[in-house]
């Protein structure tokens, strides 16, 4: 409860100060620095982003506006961690930018391979956006919630509460993925533990356990995809820009504001030993201005800038109104606490 | 078994024993150059795996302290001994289902006159260019609790499901019948060169279709059914995502279901899947060592000999028409199904069960996004260069291989048991040996196509001496022999003999390697740099970040396309030959 309401005090704070501030307080990156990035004249960024939709024409609008080439490679997030880690230990760096959901960031700080750098563009963001160890900044927030069917599940009948999911009714009719990270069951058995506290959690999360949740091997677009084809009424830790891309296509789908909603970070960081460092930090520069967050949006990402509306407002926490709790890189690292805690709360309840 | 050879106890074979122990076989240099050209290729990534299995992996990736925790990891889950059982009728009964479809469909084409056979060929390839991302899910839909099958049941007046794809019996039905192409090309290689002159001698000696099968065409198959059997076997045995995919809504674990996840965590824990692999080397070792005494006598399967051996198909009475159903229910089951499958879902705006509601909702949306996207050029590009050296070196490796390890000669054991060992490396292994034999290497290879190409040289010599050493065992050595008597040296004897007569075992493995290596996503993503793209990289960033209908979207345009590419080399090489032997 105490970090959401953190979150909703920082959510009000910033939209006080830009208020105030008004729209021309984004400082533009130092000429000192655009020369530094423009002698090194490319970039490398390992990127498991869309590419059509938001590495490309951040690409393509950097290189315009700055005459620097972004060279990219699509990578998962272990491939990443891979590929950083046989670089560094033969001290051949390619990649001078990485972004992940997340769990990437906390193996990559282990292993020192993360160069900390805190993009000026970013002053008036959200203080979510920018961690005080420096060592990612937050491109977008998405968030997870209950959706259900609407041709099978009457809107008033809907779940609205974690309570109402654990009516008999939804029993074996409940479907989320078998991710074992932040964004999958584990998350919300986190999201739990810190909203209703250890004691009632534990309680919650044991009678859920009798639910009989489907467990899907598959991402949260293939479950959410299972709720939409009918196969389960509702879906839970289930991606809300999803059901509103889906729904806008005409599929039976909802979501449902079941607060506080789980919150992602989606990150990017500086690799340490970049071979071109200021043109990383350049287009870092580049990706959090205006420009920059015009295209996060048009990708149907709810934007962390503070002037940039989110192409479907109710997605956003901002012009949505809910209440969220956000997991941030920090505890989604598998290999250490809380998240160890939580995945061994979902295999002994849930698997 | 003995009973139906033609009369080739004669044996040329150089034997190291006895008067002959200084022997020294004329070929020892090219089989040396194999043993240290393989060596190269296939011992690096095993030693990684070995390592992997035995230390500890430090946060920068290095090597930390000795540990056996991998090791005992996979026996503590529990069920250890359940899960063994499950793995093992799981792996049998897709081998056993694989076999029966691929290998009928295999006897059928090429020795007899059944209808539609031509369809096979088609079938194989077409389906050999669809990425596995698509084609699991493809048959998921099609078996689950909202696809066609358990609709049509419920038209029919039915209630609940007629058949829940999350079951042991799911699992076995999309494994096997993913391999069926595979079985198919291999048993219809062996079959195409069988000597039709055993089984007329059957029929005329009064045995109808049925006895001929079991007393010639399936005894004289034996050897390589064998092979391709086991291969099936150990790969089932080792496959982690259909058992996850499939069975993890029914709560069925296999030896692997954990494996899925290790290799998926952030880092990937690869050690806990090298154990796993190292153990399974064990026992496959096990395995291989029977397979070998029973190939020992090799040249009694020899079918090809000096005597002409066109084969001539068998005329099927009514039968051929049971026979060319067979042909159809195979090519329904690997292709048409799966294929509709996917155009339903690539052509619906979101997935939905299969309605006539739902016709008026159609759209070419998704494949408009596809093709309104113009960096495919440099990745279809770079796609065809990789695939299709990859197949070229691998075959040229293996052509040589396929037949010293057939033909027995010096190195052959050593030979032989280095080029199975690629198939007991995961992929995700291999792809990481690679990554850091790249970047250590004096010659820049890291980020480039060929380091691409080396790995999935490696990851494929199973596969193409699968078609080189199966073929190699059925030509009869007095073709070569009669070579020699005529002052051929034995290179020229393997270029104007052997790779002649190969052909069709060759252009077969050849296509094989092509086709796989253009839809393999792992390796590809792994060692792709940011110059070295290729249609992987899209299929997979699809995969990760959009909806399933454009995936399918973009796979079937691109199985379409590879199965042109595909058929375009098969005229060409059909046409060079003039029409002789190659029929795939």
């Amino acid at each position: 409860m105490n970090n959401t309401r953190r979150n909703l005090l920082r959510l009000v704070g910033a939209t006080l100060a830009l208020s105030l501030a008004g729209a021309s307080a984004f400082a533009d990156p130092s000429q000192q620095l655009v020369d530094a990035a423009k002698a090194e004249g490319q970039m490398v960024w390992y990127t498991g982003l869309i590419v059509p939709q938001v590495v490309r024409p951040l690409a393509e609008g950097f290189q315009k506006k700055y005459g620097i080439e972004v060279k990219y490679a699509t990578t998962g997030d272990s491939d990443t961690v891979l590929k950083l880690t046989s670089q560094a230990r033969v001290g051949k760096m390619e990649a001078d930018l990485f972004d992940t959901p997340g769990t990437a960031i906390a193996p990559l700080a282990a292993a020192n391979l993360i160069e900390p750098y805190q993009p000026l563009a970013l002053a008036d963001y959200d203080p979510m956006f920018k961690p005080a160890s420096k060592l990612y900044s937050g491109i977008y927030t998405l968030f997870l919630t209950t959706t259900y069917n609407t041709d099978l599940v009457p809107a008033d009948q809907a779940p609205k509460t974690y309570e109402d999911l654990l009516d008999p009714k939804w029993k074996g009719k409940m479907v989320w993925t078998d991710t074992r990270g932040v964004s999958g069951p584990p998350g919300f058995i986190g999201n739990i533990l810190q909203t209703m506290g250890e004691e009632k959690g534990m309680d919650y999360l044991r009678k859920l356990s009798q639910q009989q949740i489907a467990r899907d091997p598959g991402s949260q677009r293939v479950a959410i995809d299972k709720v939409i084809s009918g196969q389960y009424e509702i879906g839970v830790m289930t991606y809300n820009h999803h059901a509103e891309i889906s729904k806008a296509k005409g599929a039976p789908i909802g979501w449902v504001k079941m607060e506080p909603l789980v919150a992602n970070l989606g990150a990017i960081a500086i690799v340490k030993n970049a071979p071109h460092p200021n043109a990383a930090k350049l287009f870092l520069e580049y990706l959090f201005s205006e420009d920059g967050a015009q295209i996060i949006r048009e990708a149907n990402y709810p934007p962390g800038h503070p002037n940039v509306q989110a192409k479907i407002p109710a997605i956003s926490p901002k012009t949505g109104n809910f209440k969220f709790t956000l997991l941030s890189p920090e505890v989604a690292s598998q290999e250490t606490e809380p998240l160890k805690t939580w995945l061994k709360i979902y295999d002994e309840l849930f698997k | 078994m003995t009973a139906i050879i033609d009369g080739s106890s004669q044996d040329a074979r150089p034997r190291i024993s006895g008067a002959g122990r200084r022997y020294r076989d004329p070929l020892w240099l090219l089989s040396l150059v194999m043993v240290v050209i393989v060596g190269c290729l296939v011992l690096p990534p095993f030693v990684s795996l070995v390592r992997n299995s035995l230390f500890v992996t430090m946060p920068d990736g290095s090597s930390g302290a000795f540990t056996l925790e991998n090791f005992a990891r996979l026996t503590e889950n529990g069920h250890f001994l359940q899960s063994t059982i499950n793995s093992v009728i799981f792996a049998l009964l897709s081998t056993v289902l694989a076999i029966l479809m691929g290998g009928s469909l295999a006897w059928i084409v090429e020795r007899t006159n059944a209808p539609f056979r031509d369809l096979a060929y088609l079938m194989t390839v077409v389906s050999l260019s669809i990425p596995g991302v698509i084609y699991v899910p493809a048959w998921l839909f099609f078996l689950g609790p909202t696809g066609p099958l358990n609709d049509l049941y419920r038209l029919a007046g039915g209630s609940g499901l007629l058949f829940n794809v999350n079951s042991m019996t799911g699992m076995v039905i999309i494994e096997g019948f993913g391999w069926i192409p595979l079985t198919f090309l291999l048993f219809a290689a062996s079959f195409r060169m069988a000597n039709a002159e055993l089984e007329e001698a059957a029929r005329m000696s009064g045995a109808n279709v049925f006895e001929m099968m079991r007393r010639v065409s399936i005894p004289l198959a034996a050897p390589a059914a064998f092979a391709a059997a086991l291969f099936i076997f150990i790969r089932s045995l080792q496959a982690f995502d259909i058992p996850k995919l499939v069975g993890t809504g029914a709560g069925i674990k296999l030896l692997t279901t954990d494996i899925y996840d290790s290799i998926r965590t952030v880092p990937p824990q690869i050690g806990y899947a090298s154990a796993f692999s190292v153990a399974l080397t064990v026992v496959v070792a096990g395995l291989l060592y029977l397979y070998s005494r029973l190939a020992m006598n090799a040249s009694r399967f020899a079918t090809v000999t000096g005597k002409g051996y066109r084969p001539r198909p068998l005329a099927l009475g009514w039968a051929r028409w049971v026979c060319g159903g067979i042909v159809l229910l195979n090519v329904l089951i690997v292709l048409v199904l799966p294929l509709l499958m996917l155009l339903w879902v690539a052509v619906t705006p979101f997935i939905r069960p299969v309605r006539w509601s739902a016709l008026s909702s159609l759209t070419a949306d998704n494949f408009a996004l596809v093709l309104s996207d113009d960096r495919y050029l440099e990745l279809v590009t770079n796609t065809l260069i990789v695939s299709a050296s990859a197949a070229t070196v691998t075959m040229l490796l293996m052509v040589i291989c396929g037949w010293l390890v057939a033909r027995r000669r010096v190195y052959h054991t050593v030979l032989d048991q280095m080029i199975a060992l690629p198939m007991l490396i995961p992929s995700i292994v291999l792809s990481v040996a690679m990554m850091d034999l790249a970047l250590r290497s004096p010659i820049p290879l890291y980020s480039t196509l060929s380091i691409v190409v080396i790995a999935f040289v490696v990851h494929y010599l199973p596969f193409g001496m699968r078609y080189t050493f199966t073929g190699s065992l059925q030509l009869h050595k007095e073709l070569e022999e009669s070579a020699g008597v005529c002052g051929a040296t034995p290179l020229g004897m393997l270029r104007r003999i052997v790779v002649p007569l190969l052909m069709p075992s060759i252009v077969a493995g050849w296509l094989f390697v092509f086709l796989n290596a253009s839809r393999d996503l792992s390796t590809a993503i792994i060692l792709a740099g940011p110059d070295t793209k290729t249609i992987a990289v899209a299929i997979f960033d699809q995969a990760i970040n959009g909806q399933f209908s454009e995936v399918a979207a973009l796979g079937l345009l691109w199985s379409a396309m590879m199965s042109i590419v595909a058929m375009i080399f098969y005229f060409l090489v059909q046409r060079r030959s003039n029409g002789g032997g190659i029929s795939f």
